[in-house]
């Protein structure tokens, strides 16, 4: 879809450009290999052998959520709808952080887990882990393939290089798949603390420049409430009925309470940083600490999309407003220091998606299906070796896959429509499982399935809602429904025994007793 | 499949979903405002004056109110929350 409509904008890249590009591929692979000698065992392989520090996590959440494509294409929802679009890394965060930071991620972090999915099976049963679990692998393995596509052909054409998509899917893949299988989650994490770090200086030069261009803020502003058809701008919240995605309703009960609370408490790429943090304390501050560093965000994206109004010509779609801005703008040397953030963006996206897929298969789908069969569980040097072989595996299914995908121009959307899809329903019985202990096994199942059910069928009737993109709606409204399900499922079943839930559902004093020692153990160094 | 689902499910649910739009339409802009602004001060609220103190702080590496989380979420949504006081409208 994007070479169509993006420019080329790397047209005047130079000799210091390609250098600091090469710089920074360079040093992020040296630097992710590094950790590889810190990864003993399958904890520090997956969760850094739990010896995260808030500011690293912080920062990792942050970058992991923003992929080069978000600097087009959220950029690009700057200039066709104005601030509207910011509403994703402002109310779309923060309160759904501190959500996460003080309800969920306490709970997961002292029952000791890897992932959501093993969490779910501890509170509820088996069968809602293997699902969870199904729904998650599958989608960050799409997700993995599809972002390597998608960006390929962004840096096809604003790249000046004759070189086909694949070339640059094959070359992220090595680069990206090398670290991760060294270092695992330690690897992903500390290159995604210096990657956050590039993305911040060359994101910030760009966005310098842009309102340099425009006049300054005010001079901006004034220049496009002038425009036809652009009066709204400059307002966070549209009403109800508006037709764009962004109608206030949808904003604050949809994006705000569900979708972004689901996302920040159930995504295991952004989870399972946390899960990695060498206290409970770090795990809470580094989700508090990426709140804050949220609020930056929509400056860099957004500003540059809107400036683009005010300094250059009319463009018949927004998603070629930031490669127009980098061409014109952007001297020798900075143009290669946004180059370098779009790749650590990209990068930073793919680690983090693939380190959470091999978790998942890893220790759900495989750990949890050979301990129901074989009666115990896998050995540790056996989940470090598979952890590894998954890495490999995934890498190149989704590099390979991602060819597939050529010509399929409504796949990115397909994506969000299916996260969207179980991000209501999943949020449900994770909410339940922790603050309520009346929820149980049978809740949770029927809530989760019925929940899709239902969100897949709201999906695929038109005009019910007014929006012309309604998985605001569709998310808050699948929430709803999976809450009540599994409230009415579970008490028309028995209530799960006070022992299952010990130290799982909010307010109840953890008892676990290796937990605790470890704690201790842990205080006392 | 698709068109199944749509002729067997538009007019229940547009007989559920088009008077709540109804409802919700004529709302103006301090509403917005109003309730965007609101779920950032009730969830400040929450974590400083609702959820004890040992809860929040749990293995702080020291005592001091730079290592209290409860000053670190005032000042992670006071940011954010202004920005809708602002621009909410």
């Amino acid at each position: 879809m994007e070479d169509q409509l993006i420019q080329t904008a790397g047209s005047g890249l130079h000799a210091i450009d390609i250098a600091i590009i090469g710089i920074y591929m360079l040093g992020t692979l040296a630097l992710g290999t590094y950790f590889g000698k810190y990864v003993k065992s399958a904890g520090d392989f997956f969760v850094a052998g739990k010896a995260l520090p808030f500011w690293a996590i912080g920062m990792s959440v942050v970058v992991s959520d923003i992929g080069a494509t978000d600097f087009i294409a959220t950029s690009g929802a700057g200039y066709t709808y104005g601030i509207a679009a910011a509403n994703f890394d402002w109310i779309g965060s923060m309160p759904a952080m501190a959500f996460a930071a003080f309800i969920f991620i306490p709970y997961y972090w002292r029952a000791g887990v890897f992932t959501i999915p093993e969490f779910l099976g501890k509170r509820y049963n088996a069968v809602v882990q293997l699902i969870h679990a199904a729904i998650w692998g599958l989608f960050l393995l799409l997700m993995l393939a599809v972002m390597l596509w998608l960006t390929a052909v962004m840096l096809t054409t604003i790249l000046p290089y004759d070189v086909p998509p694949q070339t640059y899917v094959y070359g992220i893949a090595i680069c990206a798949g090398i670290y991760t299988y060294f270092g695992g989650l330690s690897a992903v994490v500390m290159t995604d603390v210096v990657q956050l770090v590039v993305m911040f200086v060359g994101g910030g030069a760009l966005l310098f420049l842009s309102l340099y261009e425009a006049g300054g803020w005010s001079a901006m502003k004034e220049t496009i409430l002038a425009k036809e058809g652009m009066q709204d701008h400059f307002k966070l919240l549209l009403p109800h009925d508006s037709p764009t995605p962004y109608p206030w309703t949808g904003i604050v009960f949809g994006l705000g309470i569900v979708m972004a609370t689901g996302y920040m408490a159930g995504n295991q790429a952004v989870v399972q940083r946390t899960l990695g943090a060498r206290t409970e304390w770090d795990a809470k501050g580094g989700m508090l600490f990426a709140g804050f560093l949220k609020v930056f965000i929509p400056a860099l994206v957004i500003v540059p999309g809107l400036a683009a109004i005010a300094v250059l010509p009319p463009m018949e779609n927004g998603d070629q407003a930031v490669p127009a801005m980098i061409r014109e703008i952007l001297p020798p040397g900075l143009k290669g220091l946004m180059f370098a953030a779009l790749f650590a963006a990209l990068m930073s996206s793919v680690d983090s998606t693939l380190n959470s897929a091999t978790t998942i298969w890893t220790t759900d789908l495989y750990g949890r299906t050979y301990e129901l069969i074989k009666k115990k569980k896998p050995k540790e040097h056996t989940i470090l070796l598979l952890g590894r072989i998954c890495t490999v595996l995934f890498i190149t299914i989704a590099a390979v896959f991602a060819k597939e995908l050529e010509g399929q121009k409504g796949m990115y959307n397909f994506v969000q429509g299916a996260m969207s899809t179980f991000q209501g329903p999943v949020f449900a019985i994770l909410l339940l499982g922790i603050l309520w202990k009346r929820a149980n096994q049978w809740g949770a199942m029927a809530g989760l399935i019925l929940g899709v059910c239902f969100t897949t069928i709201l999906d695929r009737v038109d005009g019910v809602f007014v929006s012309e993109a309604p998985f605001l709606f569709i998310a808050w409204w699948s929430f709803v429904f999976s809450l009540a399900v599994t409230v009415i499922v579970s008490y028309l079943t028995p209530a799960e025994p006070e022992e299952k839930l010990r130290g799982l559902v909010f307010g109840q004093v953890m008892q676990d007793g290796k937990m605790q020692r470890v704690l201790q153990e842990r205080s006392e160094e | 499949m698709r068109e199944w689902i749509s002729s067997t499910f538009s007019g229940p649910l547009s007989a559920i979903f088009h008077p709540i739009d109804r409802v919700l339409a004529p709302f103006g802009p301090a509403t917005y405002k109003f309730f965007a602004v609101g779920l950032f001060a009730v969830t400040i609220c929450w974590v400083m004056f609702i959820l004890k103190k040992e809860y929040v702080n749990l293995d702080r590496p020291k005592e001091g109110i730079l290592y209290d989380l409860r000053l670190w979420t005032l000042i992670s949504m006071l940011p954010h929350m202004f920005i809708y006081w602002v621009w909410a409208s």
